[in-house]
């Protein structure tokens, strides 16, 4: 998920790979810019610096755009998580492009992790940009056996050092302190062979960044940057060595938990066991207890009085039909988010902020890369794969955490194609859950695998272009920080609220317009041969057609409404849950598509979700009877 | 520094006799001896991996999971056949 804050106008997120980044950076305010490797807590950072809160996880690739804000001594602009400036991800081009426009860059590194971090130390350091050390998770290194001599390190370096617990506010004042003061020097470290390929020419601080790095991204294998990289080795090893301990590490019971992980037949009960427990949380408790009596209160008090009331004082049909009707914005689409959306996805969005706070999934990501080498992926597409879970338009975003392009088109496909999100994957369990329990949602998810699995393999064959190989540094297993937790669930609430209200308000006056004048009637025998003969399915379910052209959980909430009223069969609540889910991307998704991707690849994922959603769900309703 | 390159293999002599970290058992600690020259040295500068590190092969799952005194980094069986690797101390 990228790193938005929710909910405030402080801040605003640009994509620096589409703009120009000097238009992004026209404002004369002193510009901070925060530069780390993944997952080393530049978001929290970024929240103590500007009071903003941007979404924080344990794995890479948590913000993909970058954040700004202003505060009142100067711009502070998140980066996402890069290894190198150079041009080996997306990530690290952003990156490598606004690093000229910084006054300051605060390099953020993590304690547990400090060798390899250095190295981007070591290369901001030759740009003779000011730099200011950010080191974090100093509780985490200690907890590991690592020591540091914070002064040694700073005497190395010859930069500001600053030893940090971010999530516990722990040395983050002092930062804010130094920023503030704003008496900045590049370091003198400089390695002599980057001072000699600067040397005799005499250039300004953006023409100097730009030709080393013209270098390091364009001339990799030159004797210049082979030379450049030994040397900055030797300046990161020299370092450590001198100001860096390390003692036996204390046992932890949670890095016992990784070997059971990586195991093939453990790691696969641990994911099984992890689906069960999402399950009984989503599927049986909020849906057997707080589902049942919200949506049930409204449903027996709220609409009927309602309907009393319009009927006795609005007396204008089309307007009745509006608030009160079938599909109207109180009966349908408000009920529906007050008694289905908010507590389901509360709890959904709750549990999967443990996973990713806990450092499961890029350990899901090893544990699965034989797997997607099958489709044509490399283990970190779980990132987008899952995180389409909680929206296919943020896992859409995210794929730029892939290297290459075919990589990115298969993972949006797959997004468009067969991840149900969130919203809808809450709806679909509690469906399935009242017609046949897990066997049944388990039913579902191997169809949708099956569909993954087949998509994927097509795309690897036919699509042009290559497969990149793993290459990730996994982050430390932990327990989730609870506040995190409880922030990360109340800002995505938020922002689906935001999102999802008016889309749903809008779609449910438009399809009670459509109901008022009979048209939902014309569009039900249009689709008949497709809803009824093919699908076998009342042909009611058109409109629900309808509202998935819209949104895919509108379509989920028409689906949850019609169950109930039309008296569906097991079989059939079961096909029409499969064909909602394989059906088109949301407007939203669709619109990011063909931002991404471009309009030809947009219209044949669009094309080709329709088509596969209507087939599969003709097979199942012919041979999955034995289900139930 | 100058050496010899097989011309078939395309790798330095002194490579060839080597294993690569594929090859690695679990639980076995070995040192990097050199990469694919093919492979600009900063793929693994950027995570810290350069010659004479000390490794320790953790979990191979597909990919090689190795942990250094820092960090677990997962690497693909693509990227594993590119380092070459002796045997190393216990860390």
């Amino acid at each position: 998920m990228n790193s938005k804050c929710q909910g405030c106008s402080k801040c605003c997120h640009s994509n620096v790979l589409d703009d120009d980044a000097d238009k992004v950076f026209k404002s004369a305010d002193k510009k901070v810019i925060l530069v780390g490797n993944p997952n080393v807590g530049k978001s929290v950072i970024f929240g103590e610096l500007t009071g903003i809160y941007a979404e924080v996880s344990n794995y890479p690739g948590t913000t993909v755009e970058i954040t700004k804000a202003k505060t009142d001594y100067a711009e502070i602009i998140d980066t996402p998580g890069a290894y190198s400036l150079g041009n080996f991800s997306d990530d690290e081009k952003v990156t490598k492009d606004i690093i000229e426009h910084a006054d300051v860059v605060v390099n953020v590194a993590s304690a547990t992790s400090l060798e390899r971090d250095l190295f981007l130390t070591a290369q901001l350091i030759d740009l003779q940009v000011p730099v200011v050390l950010v080191i974090n998770q100093i509780d985490e290194a200690k907890a590991s056996g690592i020591e540091f001599d914070f002064e040694s390190l700073e005497e190395e370096l010859d930069i500001k050092i600053f030893p940090t617990i971010a999530t516990k506010k722990t040395g983050t004042r002092e930062l804010v302190n130094y920023l503030k003061r704003g008496e900045f020097k590049p370091s003198n470290k400089v390695t002599a062979c980057a001072k000699r390929i600067l040397q005799d020419k005499n250039l300004t601080k953006k023409e100097r960044i730009r030709e080393l790095l013209k270098l390091e991204c364009h001339n990799l294998n030159s004797k210049d940057c082979d030379e450049l990289h030994t040397e900055r080795i030797g300046f990161v090893n020299s370092a450590i060595k001198k100001a860096v301990s390390f003692n036996a590490p204390k046992k932890r019971l949670i890095s016992g938990i990784e070997h059971f992980i990586f195991h093939p037949v453990t790691g696969l009960l641990t994911t099984l066991l992890v689906l069960w427990v999402l399950f009984e949380i989503v599927g049986v408790f909020i849906s057997g207890n707080v589902v049942d009596y919200v949506y049930g209160a409204l449903e027996e008090h709220f609409c009927p009085a309602l309907r009393e009331f319009c009927a006795k004082y609005i007396k204008i049909g089309i307007i009745n039909e509006i608030i009160a009707g079938e599909f109207g914005v109180f009966t349908m689409a408000l009920s529906i988010i007050i008694g289905v959306l908010i507590p389901l996805l509360s709890a959904f969005y709750f549990f999967m902020s443990i996973l990713e706070d806990s450092g499961y999934l890029p350990r899901m990501s090893v544990f699965c890369d034989e797997l997607l080498k099958k489709i044509g992926l490399n283990g970190r597409a779980v990132i987008p794969l899952i995180l389409g879970l909680g929206c296919t338009t943020m896992g859409t975003i995210t794929s730029r955490i892939l290297p290459t392009s075919k990589e990115r088109m298969i993972v949006i496909a797959l997004l468009g194609i067969s991840v149900p999100c969130a919203a809808q994957q809450g709806i679909i369990v509690v469906l399935l859950a009242s017609v046949g329990g897990i066997k049944v949602w388990f039913a579902y998810l191997f169809i949708l695998f099956s569909v993954m699995a087949i998509v994927g393999a097509l795309l690897d064959k036919f699509a042009k272009g290559k497969t990149s190989d793993l290459f990730i540094s996994l982050p430390p297993l932990r327990f989730p920080n609870s506040l995190n937790i409880v922030r990360k669930t109340c800002s995505r609430m938020v922002s689906f609220l935001k999102e999802a209200t008016g889309f749903f308000v809008v779609s449910s006056i438009i399809i009670s317009i459509l109901n008022y004048y009979g048209i939902l009637k014309v569009f039900e025998n249009l689709m008949k041969p497709i809803v009824v003969n093919m699908l076998r399915l009342p042909a009611e379910f058109s409109n629900v057609f309808i509202m998935g052209l819209i949104r895919r959980d509108l379509a989920s909430a028409g689906l949850f409404e019609m169950a109930g009223a039309q008296n569906m069969t097991p079989l059939q609540i079961f096909v029409a849950a499969v064909v909602i889910t394989l059906f088109v991307p949301c407007i939203a998704m669709i619109i990011m598509v063909f931002k991404e991707r471009g309009t030809k690849e947009a219209v044949v994922l669009w094309l080709s979700a329709f088509v596969i959603s209507i087939c599969t769900g003709a097979i199942l309703t012919r041979i999955c009877a034995f289900i139930f | 520094m100058f050496c010899f390159v097989d011309k078939k293999l395309g790798l330095p002599y002194n490579f060839i006799a080597m294993r690569t970290l594929l090859e690695v058992q679990t639980g076995e600690t070995v040192k990097i001896a050199g990469f694919d020259p093919e492979t600009p040295k900063a793929v693994f500068a950027r995570f810290a991996l350069f010659e004479g590190q000390v490794i320790k092969c953790v979990a191979k799952p597909g990919p090689v999971v190795i942990k250094e005194k820092f960090q677990t980094i997962a690497i693909g069986k693509e990227f594993s056949k590119k380092i070459y690797v002796s045997k190393g101390k216990i860390i």
